[in-house]
């Protein structure tokens, strides 16, 4: 947190002195350390003694600057120290063959950047985790020291090679330069280039940094053949200072290495990490194990040292996970008494929740009882989802009750949880078979062994009741996306759950399955148990429900009987909202077409969409949740493939993920996960708002930092971000200014089509305006805006024209003008052909 | 169709070690000598029984790299006892509960204060390499206990007593793995943490477990080690003896993202890499190349399971794996 100060200079300073933190504790630590190692040995406190400590830092230091871009940009490197190994006896044949200094360097160098490639090649191009990858290339390089060199070490006579490990220069070592000029170097590069500002956009948020254009890939690659090159060139030190190429050489490296850059403050979940810090970690290190052997502790200390000292500090930083296991709620917080009237499964009373401020649940109350199938409707975004995880104990409320009443605990045989939820994302473990992951949990076993014949059985018979002919010993992965959520039914039938609640089931289903799934709710219903049933399409609620509890902006707007209540009613009573909301509209002058598309079919949810967008209009995109609104922008931005038709920007053909052709037309995507897809979090704002820019604006991939504040400046003020600090982490702004954020980083390189998914989702709604008087601005000035939002009234207020979109497909068009019911028929409308073909798709 | 394709993939390791033994085969007959091949067998009893502990971790989606030295530990720790005149039952004891605690250590660091399993692996292997050497003072110990010996080298029908164990280690480990609650649920933990957790399994719970059996398998090795090799230094095991184990459960099958894996592929690919070494010893490969052959063996394993994962189609699991 950086302290509030007024006035800019006080401000200024502690905006350093906070980001130096970590650097000044490492200062104090080696002072503090040097002192104590003085006082017991008054020798140790010599200027040889430290030149020389600092020559023997050197070596570690130049291999964790390399390190350190590794693990700035999520990775880690452990072949650093058989890198080391193999370089050296690599560069000494070179040597003994060529007698030329220069050229066993470069050797050095190369070969380290071609095991860098290897490294590249198996994490960035394959995907291997790249802790298990470098661990193989440790193997292959340490392996290839001792084969190379016979397991002999080659002396090293040539006085140029032996410089840099020997020779000093005003009586400060060599080495030790070396390292300081590499630290300046790294610095350099991190700060002022855009490939090395790239590292710590890899690494903050991989998703976000695809997104913005970045080559992960490639910025990944860099980091690996860098690493590798820092190994070859610390490996000429070492071979100066013991006059010889050992094959053994670098044993522990990768050990100290990765010590300093976790000491010096980078961060193991990435994105976070100096090159200074690192050299005074590498320092720290050296000095404290130069320490402990001064004062005679023998070796064995020294390691372990430096093993808790890692531990410390991977500890101390808290930049892992660990702070979270407090925060997660267990599914027991909801109080499972047991009174209250006979018939009453679940009572529900004042129910609050709220994130961040917002209220995404206030003051819902009902019951449900035994024995009926009762709907939960809403607008996406009224809190249907809240509400079930309150329910369900994944949320902790803010206020209210939940309560499971009494039923006779007989008419169910196990005494198993209260309620059992099939989730739209699902909860069953790919890699175990059906039998087993149906057990999960509640496995039968005797004398200490799994009990597979009755768990296949169980097994069977829940799939033959939900209508699945598979063979339950096949892994759950293998199925398909029906398959799956039938079998999550099939769980909820084997648990003893008095209530289930069903979130959208039938999304993913077939025809077939579909009316498999009623007569199995039904059966549910039949059973005494309660099915809370989560769907967008008024048949189904029709056919299955007996009542329908409505909510709208997180309040219970409505609990009614079906019969007594027709679907517009119901529609109605799911976006009828007070006039509150005023949306600022302004007239602009229509120019040409700038986007194009005809026929659009992805192998996702789109099945036959075209519409088109000219400049200075905002066309929004209505839908309901899963219609594909979403993937109709991502495509547009390069970011999804499509099957087939056409996409046009400004009249010329863009071919399938084209991102790059995208962007060069001035396409802008703000994505609907802003954390997820848009900020890197723990990046400040400045350096967010420059994530796109900086390739763009940057000379020979030079950035100008000049440019990049001025730029930064001028957006915090044209979109009005609060707090106006650019050094703040983005990830700590609330989500109006987050989500303003964002689109800032495509306002800095001017877009002419800006595609906005979401835009206004969680955010407050002060923000919400100004960013809807942002949106009028923008296309005033002549872009071209398509504009995706689930909140009705905000679509129709905002928007020139609305096109519904409804199972993937484009159903109609709207001018501006037009009624939500209208829009919302439209949207509810299942024809039975679009419906058959959207199983199709899904199978 | 989909069955077949499962099985395959259970056979690969399988059909690896034929497809290995066919080449030495043509290669060199000596390989396949029945002397040579019971010494293929005896050489691979702790690399299996250690691969057999590395697996389970690497099943929950973790490591443990601090395997290797935790061997080196327990066989120091009984040595020094043994030498030291103590009876072999306290020795044992006190080298299962040495390895224990680090495994302990290890549950700890990694559930509940969420380091990253290769971090803490890391570290802690650092540690047991210092405390390892605090504790051989002397050095070099040379073990002589008739019962070590007998597990060691002994024979029962003609048959070693160390294959004898590494059979009932097997059988323990695969009715462990396939057959118990425990099994089931680390497969589920390293396939699918947050699904399994919704299954109201508390995943910590199974981390720390794991940790806890691995090391048991880990001191087993260092038992099998010194049984057969009495003389024991602080370079018995470690970094070799562990990579040596991962390189046979990569070979083996078990997917280093978690939650696949058999037992019996873990035992075909230990045979592999004992079959390997022994190979390329035969053959007169000079010692000093081993090392290499075996890490571009590890390579191109690592690149194998990255071409069954593309060709079964299952998506690689997200980069916020990496560290776990």
């Amino acid at each position: 947190m950086t302290p509030i100060v007024s006035g800019q200079p006080g401000r200024l300073r502690a905006a350093i002195l906070e980001e130096m933190r970590d650097e000044l504790l490492l200062v104090m630590l080696i002072a503090v350390a040097v002192a104590c190692f003085s006082f017991a040995r008054p020798t140790f406190f010599s200027v040889s003694n430290l030149l020389s400590i600092g020559q023997q830092s050197s070596i570690v230091a130049i291999v964790a600057l390399g390190m350190t871009g590794v693990i700035v940009a999520r990775g880690i490197d452990i072949s650093v120290g058989g890198t080391m190994a193999a370089t050296g006896i690599i560069a000494a044949i070179v040597l003994q063959a060529t007698g030329s200094g220069v050229l066993a360097i470069l050797a050095a160098i190369g070969s380290g950047a071609a095991f860098g490639g290897l490294n590249a090649l198996l994490v960035a191009g394959l995907g291997i985790s790249p802790f298990i990858a470098t661990l193989g290339t440790m193997a292959l390089t340490k392996g290839a020291a001792l084969s190379l060199s016979g397991a002999a070490s080659i002396p090293v006579s040539d006085p140029f090679m032996l410089w840099l490990g020997q020779g000093s220069l005003a009586g400060v070592p060599a080495g030790f330069l070396l390292a300081v000029a590499l630290c300046g170097v790294w610095l350099c590069f991190l700060r002022y280039t855009s490939h090395g500002r790239s590292f710590f956009a890899v690494g903050g948020n991989p998703v976000a940094a695809r997104a913005s254009l970045i080559s992960v890939v490639g910025i990944r690659s860099l980091t690996y053949v860098l690493a590798g090159m820092s190994a070859g060139t610390a490996t000429v030190i070492a071979i100066g200072r013991l006059g010889s190429a050992q094959p053994l050489a670098g044993n522990g490296l990768e050990f100290a290495a990765i010590t300093a850059a976790v000491v010096g403050g980078a961060s193991l979940s990435g994105g976070k990490g100096s090159p200074f810090g690192t050299l005074l970690g590498a320092i720290a290190v050296g000095t404290i194990t130069a320490g402990l052997a001064f004062l005679q502790f023998s070796q064995q200390i020294v390691y372990m040292v430096s093993g808790g000292l890692i531990l410390v500090a991977v500890l101390l930083r808290g930049d892992l996970s660990w702070s979270a296991l407090v925060r997660t709620a267990s599914p027991g917080a909801v109080s499972l008494t047991s009174r209250g009237d006979e018939t009453c499964l679940l009572d529900v009373a004042g129910l609050t929740k709220q994130f961040s401020g917002i209220k995404v649940l206030n003051d819902v109350s009902f019951r449900l009882r035994g024995g009926e199938v009762v709907a939960l409707l809403g607008e996406n975004g009224a809190g249907k989802s809240t509400l079930v995880k309150c329910i369900s104990g994944v949320y902790v409320p803010d206020g209210g009750r939940v309560q499971f009443g009494a039923l006779p605990k007989e008419a169910f045989a196990e005494d198993g949880a209260d309620i059992a939820v099939i989730h739209q994302h699902f909860s069953l473990v790919p890699d175990l078979t059906i039998a087993e992951s149906l057990s999960l949990g509640n496995e039968p076993q005797s004398f200490g062994l799994l009990k597979r014949s009755s768990m296949r059985s169980k097994a069977k018979a829940a799939l033959s009741e939900v209508g699945l002919t598979r063979d339950v010993d096949v892994p759950v992965r293998l199925l398909t996306v029906g398959e799956r959520q039938m079998l999550e039914v099939a769980k909820a039938l084997l648990s003893s759950a008095r209530l289930i609640v069903m979130d959208e089931p039938t999304s993913a289903l077939s025809n077939r399955e579909r009316d498999r799934l009623y007569t199995i709710v039904r059966k549910l219903a039949g059973e005494g148990r309660c099915v809370l049933y989560i769907s967008h399409k008024m048949e189904e609620v029709r056919e299955l429900a007996g009542r329908a509890i409505v909510l709208r902006d997180g309040r219970m707007v409505g609990d009614v009987p079906m019969q007594e209540a027709d679907d517009r009613a119901l529609v109605h009573m799911m976006v009828g909202r007070s006039l509150e909301n005023v949306f600022p509209w302004v007239e602009a002058p229509l120019g040409p077409v700038a986007i194009e598309v005809k026929g659009l079919r992805t192998s996702g949810l789109v099945a036959d969409v075209s519409f088109s967008v000219r400049r200075g209009e905002v066309v929004g995109l209505a839908g309901l949740m899963g219609s594909g609104r979403t993937d109709i922008l991502r495509c547009i931005a390069g970011l999804d493939p499509y099957a087939s038709g056409e996409i046009r920007l400004h009249g010329d053909r863009m071919s399938t993920g084209a991102q790059g052709f995208a962007s060069s037309k001035g396409v802008a995507f703000v994505p609907e996960d802003r954390r997820l897809e848009g900020l890197v979090g723990g990046m400040n704002v400045r350096d967010n708002l420059a994530l796109v820019w900086m390739r763009r604006g940057s000379k020979f991939g030079l950035v100008s930092l000049a440019t990049l504040r001025r730029n930064a400046a001028a957006l915090i003020r044209q979109l009005d971000i609060r707090p106006p600090d650019p050094g703040k982490p983005a990830g700590t702004l609330s989500g109006g200014n987050q989500q303003k954020v964002v689109i800032g980083k495509w306002l800095a390189v001017n877009p002419s089509i800006i595609l906005l998914d979401e835009p206004t989702s969680g955010v407050d709604v002060g923000a919400k305006s100004e960013i809807h008087s942002v949106i009028g601005k923008l296309k005033s000035e002549g872009a071209a805006i398509l504009l995706v939002s689930s909140e009705l009234p905000e679509l129709l207020g905002v928007s020139d024209r609305v096109v519904v979109v409804s199972g993937g497909r484009s159903v109609g068009e709207m001018p501006r003008g037009t009624s939500e019911e209208a829009v919302m028929e439209l949207a509810f409308s299942t024809t039975p052909k679009s419906s058959s073909n959207r199983s199709e798709v899904c199978r | 169709m989909n069955r077949l394709r499962a099985l395959s993939a259970n056979i690969a390791p399988i059909s690896l070690l034929v497809l290995v033994f066919i080449g030495c085969a043509l290669i060199d007959g000596r390989i396949l000598a029945p002397a040579n091949l019971m010494i293929i067998l005896t050489q691979s009893v702790p690399i299996l029984i250690l691969a057999l502990g590395a697996f389970i971790v690497l099943l929950t989606g973790g490591i443990d790299l601090s395997a290797g030295v935790s061997v080196t530990l327990g066989s120091i720790v009984i040595a020094s006892m043994l030498t030291t005149g103590a009876n072999l039952f306290p020795a044992l004891a006190a080298g299962l509960v040495c390895v224990v605690v680090i495994g302990i250590a290890n549950g700890t660091l990694v559930t509940l204060f969420r380091v990253p399993a290769f971090i803490t692996t890391l570290a802690t292997m650092s540690c047991i390499q210092g405390i390892s050497l605090l504790l051989a003072t002397r050095g070099v110990y040379v073990i002589n206990e008739p019962a070590l010996k007998w597990l060691g080298t002994g024979r029962v029908e003609g048959i070693p007593v160390s294959i004898l164990v590494a059979i009932i280690v097997i059988c323990a480990a695969y009715v462990l793995m396939h057959h118990t609650r425990v099994g089931l649920r680390t497969y589920a933990t390293g396939s699918d943490p947050t699904a399994t957790a919704l299954a109201n399994i508390s995943t910590s719970r199974v981390l720390m477990l794991a940790y806890v059996i691995a090391a048991c398998f880990t001191f087993l090795a260092a038992v099998m080690l010194i049984a057969r090799t009495p003389i024991v230094t602080p370079n018995l095991g470690g970094q070799s003896l562990l990579l040596d184990a991962i390189a046979a459960c990569v070979l083996g099958g078990v997917s280093i993202f978690g939650g696949r894996g058999t037992v019996l592929g873990v035992v075909a690919g230990s045979l592999i890499v004992s079959l390997f070494a022994n190979a390329l010893r035969v053959i007169g490969v000079d010692p000093s190349s081993i090392d290499l052959m075996k890490g571009a063996l590890v390579i191109s394993a690592l690149v194998c399971d990255v071409g069954i994962a593309r060709l079964r189609g299952g998506v690689l699991k997200e980069e916020s794996h990496d560290y776990r």
